[in-house]
């Protein structure tokens, strides 16, 4: 009867192992999924900025101010965005996605958390000391952050680039 | 001295019927709930890397479709049919097949009471013929239209110039949800067809002057500017609701049938018959489409889903695949997955 107990308790744990491991992995590709969501999410967002940059360009003049009204609260498409089964990571942020224009020359890769090259000369006027590129810039730096709660809690995906009004 | 060992063995020693019965039922008990687990992780894991895979494959053909499309432009086939067209005739004249792919689906006459939607297969060289029709395709009735009849690819789906106020019925296929709200368009966005900048040297020179010359690399031929590209939608296989009795799409209902297939890119010279096309397929062969309403909602979110939107005004593609896979149980679930491609040059550069 003990040698029974024995071998059956061995066998239980080799099994109970065996599930784990199929439902650990069940788990990472869900995971997984929901990062290819995250990426789509962020690279069509960055496809569509680069698209109404370009729509802007054709009036260098008021690019960046056009650009920026879009993008920012309230605007045609605003600075928050939805990102398909992501859940939001919590209830003061309504939706996963945020966008963020930084129009201050002087902020740093380390403030915005991403490597842009920060800080840099946006609005061609060789310097880099300006506080608020908004209305004459020729470069816009893009944050994409798209933060949702995931199989394995908060998910953070941080997409940075470059879009120019030329 | 070992018999005498033996012989002190207790005549009690040993495994009475009812333990035996008991350890017996303990270890089929548990070997028959170690099979069972042992079935269900299969069955799991087996439904979970078949849709990862298909995934897997829908995300490496939008990876390489960005790369193709990033550099394209898109193009709109729409022609006339000078001549009409007679019911059940098989070979339909046009003022200009420019922009057809070699084989698809057409619109003829949209939005009027003879509408009919027609395949095709052959394109002749004169570029001015599309052969091989089958009429009265996806529910609709093979009719005889008028001369001047207009035929669009129904491939593409682009949105109309009137969005506000809200267009005529006739005049839209579909409403789809955008970034900045509903889109009407029209075209069934199976479809897209385009070109690329190409050196006819074959080098990598694509102006002449100023302008971009635009063409694709047909195979065995090289970079040339009678060169065409599309990616289309092609089913292969059917799915039904009835059969199955899952309601795919939502809507309450399990009614509906599906085409089930593949995005495949064509390329092809429009201006050599001997040349034949380069059809292959780029990503999974689940891609799914509503038998008759291609382009249809498939989430029941209320808006349509066309695979291809090209919106022209502001170069963007947005691309959406439903991919159709199998859970656990076989119980067919539906996986999204979206893209937009933004098309960065344009024919005046």
């Amino acid at each position: 009867m003990i040698e029974l107990a024995i071998a059956m308790s061995i066998l239980m744990i080799g099994l109970v192992s065996a599930a784990s491991a199929t439902m650990r992995m069940h788990h990472l590709r869900k995971q997984n999924r929901e990062r290819i969501v995250a990426q789509n999410a962020a690279r069509s967002i960055a496809e569509r900025i680069h698209a109404q940059s370009y729509r802007f360009s054709e009036s260098p003049a008021t690019w960046s101010e056009e650009l920026l009204d879009v993008f920012s609260p309230g605007g045609t498409f605003g600075d928050t965005f939805d990102a398909s089964i992501l859940n939001s990571p919590s209830e003061d942020q309504e939706l996963p996605g945020q966008i963020i224009f930084v129009t201050d020359e002087r902020l740093t890769d380390a403030d915005l958390g991403i490597e842009l090259g920060m800080p840099r000369d946006l609005n061609g006027d060789g310097d880099a000391n300006d506080a608020d590129v908004t209305n004459d810039a020729r470069l816009l730096p893009v944050v994409i952050r798209i933060t949702w709660r995931g199989q394995a809690g908060i998910q953070q995906l941080t997409h940075g680039f470059f879009t120019m009004g030329y | 001295m070992k018999t005498q060992r033996l012989l002190r063995v207790s005549p009690t020693a040993g495994y009475s019927l009812l333990e035996v019965l008991l350890a017996s039922t303990l270890f089929v008990v548990v070997f028959m709930a170690s099979i069972t687990l042992i079935e269900h992780d299969r069955r799991l894991s087996r439904s979970a890397l078949h849709i990862s895979r298909v995934e897997l494959m829908a995300q490496n053909m939008l990876f390489e479709l960005e790369q193709e499309v990033a550099n394209a432009f898109g193009e709109n086939p729409v022609a006339v049919a000078p001549l009409g067209l007679a019911a059940s005739a098989e070979t339909l004249q046009l003022d200009s097949t420019l922009g057809f792919p070699p084989q698809g689906s057409l619109v003829i006459d949209r939005g009027n009471d003879d509408e009919e939607r027609v395949s095709y297969n052959g394109l002749e060289a004169t570029q001015v013929l599309l052969a091989n029709l089958t009429r009265g395709q996806q529910c609709s009735v093979d009719v005889a239209h008028d001369v001047q009849a207009e035929v669009i690819w129904a491939g593409l789906a682009e949105p109309l110039e009137q969005q506000d106020p809200a267009p005529d019925p006739d005049d839209y296929d579909g409403i789809s949800m955008e970034a900045g709200g509903p889109v009407y368009f029209r075209g069934d966005g199976t479809g897209f067809s385009y070109r690329v900048p190409v050196d006819p040297g074959g080098g990598l020179d694509f102006l002449d002057g100023d302008e971009l010359q635009w063409g694709a690399e047909v195979p065995g031929v090289g970079p040339t500017l009678d060169g065409w590209n599309a990616v289309y939608f092609r089913a292969r296989e059917q799915f039904s609701e009835i059969i199955h009795g899952d309601d795919i799409n939502g809507d309450g209902d399990t009614d509906d049938i599906f085409d089930i297939g593949q995005i495949r890119k064509v390329t092809w010279d429009t201006s050599d018959p001997n040349v034949a096309p380069r059809d292959i397929g780029l990503g999974p062969t689940n891609v799914i489409q509503e038998r008759c309403n291609h382009g249809g909602d498939l989430d029941n979110d209320q808006f349509d889903d066309p695979i291809f939107l090209w919106d022209r005004s502001s170069n963007e593609l947005h691309v959406r695949l439903f991919l159709l896979g199998t859970s656990i149980a076989n119980v067919p679930i539906l996986r999204q997955m979206e893209s937009v491609m933004f098309l960065r040059n344009e024919p005046e550069l």
